[in-house]
């Protein structure tokens, strides 16, 4: 929320000690918010979480999202509270409830940021006035709502009860009943101007009628519609009352004075109205009203969105129904398809390696398990069916960068520095998610590199996920799981998106393109063999 | 502002339909296959006589099918009406046209500043006006050589409706929306700016109030100086504010009698355009007839000297008429030989079938058919009848198109469907095809050269089902004409190659 409303609110001690987002006594990690708070972790650009993080902070670009975004959370219940919050707001009244009152504090934030901003009295009070009601109103509404759902969730419930005594407090009903006394009676202001080029002149209004009313009883004998046609006109207005308003607004004050003294007191009264726990509420429940905003459409479009299972590290890495959420945000609308991929890598396995035919979708599955491995660990649902992830620490990625310089040295050393940065963080639970990693020296270094820096990752107890055209990454030992992407036998040069558990076969598309056009081993031979035969059938061959 | 009565107003021309505008936004797209192979371009030319508004009108209208007997009499008489007073309805069109034109040409259509937008709106009006006046000079001299429901009626609305005392009243408020000093209440609105603006009737007489204010009038007044441009901008700003809601009213005032003109206009146009095509006609020497719509489930299709409008317009010379009475028909297969006038006796019954439901007149000495949702029509041209890898697909797409468009009570005219692949296939299909259409109501024309589709079809003989032939003359020669006649197992191919090769 704005700087304004803090400040407005700082006066009074907060009503509401309760977060929906941490658990008493939870401080957000310091590691990982120490990072949010500079730029974005150097994993986000390689998993797509950036245009996550980008979306879920919306057009208002609300930076406190982007840092609970990144901000990972190092204990298993410290996720289930947050999965508790999104267990209630599965309850769709509730959640637009919920959306309301977030809209509405917006509103009066804005309201206030305005009247900070302005100078004139009966102008300024007005605005104050203004955000007081939808305060009041929002405030009145979310406790209601909070009151009538039942709640399964220690954070919505510790709020719930916050905001009900809040409500009942004396100072709050006065606020209420005094705010809306103000509005009525500036609702019953009602003047009358007579306005020529230069000279405005301001009067009681003797209740006249619509001239333009006269002018459409007229002309009704025309009357095309039932309905009013659009109004085309554009009135150019500055953002505030310009002097001649205020002017004009000044008049009015003379011609009604007890309305606009009491305007003035009420102002002096209700100078800082804002509850600090209130404004922080609706502050951190746009952090999950974000995440279901941005997931909706998906899950409109028959997407899958689930609660992982996590654990404190290792555990290996379990998802059904898996695929990369990025991927989907950009899909989806147009109507394409997405496909799930189910992984597993359990007890002793600790590398994945995914090959298949090219653009097969083997980035975006492995974009997709380094996404889940940090969903996971923000307390959010996570793409597919299920999944369980351990959340030990933070996933590492090694992608060809476009900032690398383009000689294939260079290149090659860049990739290496990063894999060493990669190496020195890492830790039992780590995940390392490599894309065709040093493509840009021969096949033969590039898989003795990927051997030696696999083995290394290993060894410190990280899991490896390996995208790559080395079929034999995929034979070394027993212990690798290999996924390879499965071709559609009508259309093999159709991507489908889809990987088996099965050992590599990177030839297999070529084949089977082949097949269809009739090229394959067998259709050459048997080609040859008809077409003789046909030729002497037909008298060709002398 | 806008009261709560908004009933529609009785203004409506109410030349073409009995109980509603032509409201050209509501009538079928054009459906350019209709037009080209029934040859409508050289109808419409006929109609529009290079004018591109009256083109644009005529090929929206003349294709959207009045849908009962009522309709079709009532917009007939309505054009038999107009034939007679060609000069009388050319001289209401222009009316029309003058003051859509004049609105158009009053500057600052576009403008959407308020005050700029209530003073083109009363400056619209005020033309308008002058238009009205015109139709009541016109009416008054002229409408008793009018008999047909449509016009009687026109004329009597614009004799009531537009009468002195209401001419007088517009003008009032006219000339009291472009006085300068404004004379407005409002009240109180978010942040405590004026909102909810409402203009008041301007006095009759403003007692010079300029420059001779008192005390108490001083003391409530906001005066800028006149060279103080940003202040006076900010006058300018509020007096649109002030007016926005009335500009918004009168605008759309001035809309509502822009969308009488357009409908006149409309309306009138189609009518010069039956005018322009009946001249052009009539002096090739063609008859033409007032078709009869035949109520009924059962099928009716009678016509004698039914001829293609089109080709007398283009040619010089003869154009043969057929009797063609296919009253019952469901199917009707259409054989013969090349060049035989297939195609002509399709488009003159399609054409016939749409002039019909435009309630126009029809080529042919009499004319008498059931109506039909629409006409589809489904016509191979020369280059897509080779068997060509692909075009059975295409073409099966675009005969799905048709199937689409169809309604039971749809007629379906197909030349030389199912060409693009060979004679059994294209027989199956065409058999499925024709026999499902015709057994959901729908009445199918067909010319075709499969001969195998044709004589199966005949030898199965079902009820409904009827076979022409293009008639062969002696000698070879075309005779142009059709008959009532089995299918011949042999096309005249070899007559034109007698002819052009040999």
């Amino acid at each position: 929320m704005d700087g304004a409303l803090r400040a407005v609110g700082i006066a009074l001690p907060p009503s509401l000690p309760a977060s929906i987002l941490f658990r008493p006594g939870d401080l957000p990690d310091p590691e990982t918010s120490a990072e949010a708070a500079g730029s974005t972790p150097p994993f986000a650009a390689d998993l797509h979480l950036d245009e996550i993080a980008a979306a879920l902070a919306g057009e208002r670009r609300e930076p406190l999202v982007a840092a609970r975004f990144y901000g990972r959370l190092r204990d298993p219940d410290a996720v289930t509270f947050r999965h508790e919050v999104f267990r209630d707001l599965r309850s769709a009244a509730l959640r637009e409830k919920l959306t309301a009152f977030v809209a509405r504090m917006r509103v009066v934030d804005e309201h206030l940021a305005h009247a900070a901003a302005i100078a004139h009295p009966p102008e300024r009070q007005r605005w104050q006035l203004e955000a007081a009601d939808s305060y009041v109103a929002a405030v009145v509404a979310v406790t209601d709502a909070l009151g009538a759902a039942s709640l399964g969730s220690r954070g919505l419930a510790a709020v719930a009860g916050g905001l009900r005594a809040y409500v009942d407090s004396k100072a709050f009903a006065t606020l209420g009943a005094e705010t809306a006394r103000m509005l009525g009676d500036l609702a019953g202001v009602t003047y009358r101007l007579r306005i020529d080029e230069s000279r405005i002149v301001v009067e009681r209004h003797d209740g006249e009628a619509d001239y333009g009313a006269e002018v459409l009883a007229t002309f009704a004998r025309f009357r095309r519609s039932e309905t009013p046609a659009p109004v085309p006109v554009d009135v150019f207005r500055t953002v505030d009352m310009n002097v001649v308003e205020v002017g004009v607004l000044e008049r009015v004050a003379r011609l009604h004075p007890a309305v606009f003294s009491a305007l003035e007191a009420y102002g002096v009264r209700h100078a800082a109205f804002i509850d600090p726990g209130v404004a922080t509420f609706a502050d951190e429940l746009t952090f999950y009203l974000a995440w279901l905003e941005l997931i909706a459409p998906l899950e409109a479009a028959g997407l899958s969105f689930c609660e992982p299972e996590v654990s404190k590290s290792g555990g290996g890495l379990h998802a059904r129904g898996l695929f990369d959420l990025a991927l989907a945000r950009r899909r989806v609308p147009s109507g394409e398809a997405i496909v799930g991929n189910d992984i597993e890598l359990s007890g002793t396995e600790r590398l994945l390696v995914i090959t298949g035919p090219n653009q097969g979708g083997k980035t975006a599955l492995a974009r997709a398990i380094g996404q889940l491995h940090h969903l996971a660990a923000i307390g959010v649902t996570v793409p597919g069916t299920a999944a369980r992830v351990g959340i030990g620490d933070a996933v590492h990625t090694l992608f060809a960068r476009a900032e690398d310089p383009g000689d294939l040295t260079g290149r090659l050393e860049a990739e290496l520095t990063r894999a060493r940065t990669i190496l020195d963080a890492l830790r039992p639970g780590s995940l390392v998610i490599m894309n065709e990693s040093f493509a840009s020296t021969t096949a033969e270094d590039a898989l003795a590199l990927d051997r030696a820096l696999i083995g290394e990752m290993t060894t410190r107890g990280a899991m490896c996920v390996v995208v790559t055209f080395l079929g034999e990454l995929a034979a070394d030992d027993a212990s690798v799981v290999s996924l390879t992407g499965v071709l559609d036998p009508l259309d093999p040069t159709r991507p489908t998106y889809r990987f088996e558990r099965r050992p590599a076969d990177p030839l297999a598309q070529a084949r089977a393109v082949a097949d269809v056009h009739g090229l394959g081993y067998d259709a050459v031979r048997d080609r040859i063999a008809r077409g003789a035969a046909g030729a002497v059938r037909g008298g060709v061959t002398p | 502002m806008t009261g709560p009565m908004r009933a529609i107003g009785p203004m409506r021309p109410r030349l073409l339909f009995a109980a509603r505008d032509l409201e050209l936004d509501g009538l079928l797209a054009p459906d350019s296959t209709l037009v080209s192979d029934l040859g409508l371009e050289r109808l419409y030319a006929a109609m529009a006589r290079g004018d591109r508004s009256l083109d644009e009108l005529v090929r929206r209208v003349v294709p959207s099918p009045l849908g009962s007997a009522d309709a079709i009499r009532y917009r007939q008489a309505t054009v038999a009406d107009a034939i007679a007073s060609p000069e009388v309805v050319r001289e209401l069109y222009a009316v029309a046209v003058e003051a859509i034109e004049g609105e158009r040409k009053v500057w600052g259509g576009s403008m959407r500043n308020a005050e700029l937008v209530l003073d083109r709106a009363a400056e619209v009006i005020g033309l308008f006006l002058e238009s009205f006046r015109a139709l009541r000079r016109i009416g008054a001299a002229q409408s008793g050589a009018f008999t047909s429901p449509g016009f009687v009626a026109f004329f009597e609305l614009v004799a009531s409706q537009l009468d002195d005392a209401w001419l007088a009243e517009a003008d009032d408020h006219v000339h009291r929306l472009r006085t300068r000093t404004l004379h407005v209440s409002a009240r109180l609105g978010t942040g405590n700016r004026g909102t909810g603006y409402v203009l008041h009737r301007q006095p009759n007489a403003i007692q010079g109030w300029r420059g001779r204010l008192g005390l108490e009038e001083r003391r409530s007044t906001v005066e800028v100086l006149l060279r103080d441009q940003n202040a006076m901008n900010m006058i300018a700003e509020l007096r649109a504010l002030a007016v926005a809601p009335t500009a918004g009213a009168v605008h759309e005032t001035a809309q509502w009698v822009l969308g009488f003109f357009t409908v006149l206009r409309a309306e009138l146009g189609f009518l010069v355009g039956c005018l322009n095509l009946h001249e052009t006609i009539t002096a090739a020497g063609a008859t033409v007839c007032w078709p009869e719509p035949v109520a009924g489930d059962e099928p009716a299709f009678a016509a004698t000297g039914l001829y293609d409008p089109g080709l007398r317009l283009t040619t010089d010379g003869p154009v043969v008429g057929n009797d063609l009475a296919m009253d019952g028909a469901r199917i009707v297969v259409i054989t013969g030989a090349n060049g035989g006038g297939k195609s002509t006796i399709l488009r003159a019954v399609g054409l016939g079938q749409v002039m019909l439901q435009a309630g126009m007149f029809v080529a042919a000495d009499r004319f008498a058919a059931s109506l039909r949702a629409n006409v589809l029509t489904h016509f191979t041209r020369e280059e897509d009848a080779a068997m060509e890898r692909g075009k059975l697909q295409e073409e099966l797409s675009r005969l799905g198109q048709v199937i689409e468009a169809c309604s039971p009570s749809s007629l379906v005219l197909l030349n030389e469907s199912l060409s693009s692949t060979n004679e059994r296939d294209g027989a199956e299909i065409a058999r499925q095809v024709v026999t499902a259409l015709a057994d959901s109501g729908v009445q199918v024309w067909f010319v075709t050269h499969n001969h195998e589709f044709a004589s199966d079809l005949h030898r199965a003989a079902p009820a409904g089902v009827r076979f022409l032939r293009a008639e062969r003359g002696g000698g070879g020669e075309r005779s142009f004409h059709i008959v009532e006649a089995p299918p011949l197992a042999t096309s005249h191919g070899m007559d034109l190659y007698a002819r052009i090769v040999s």
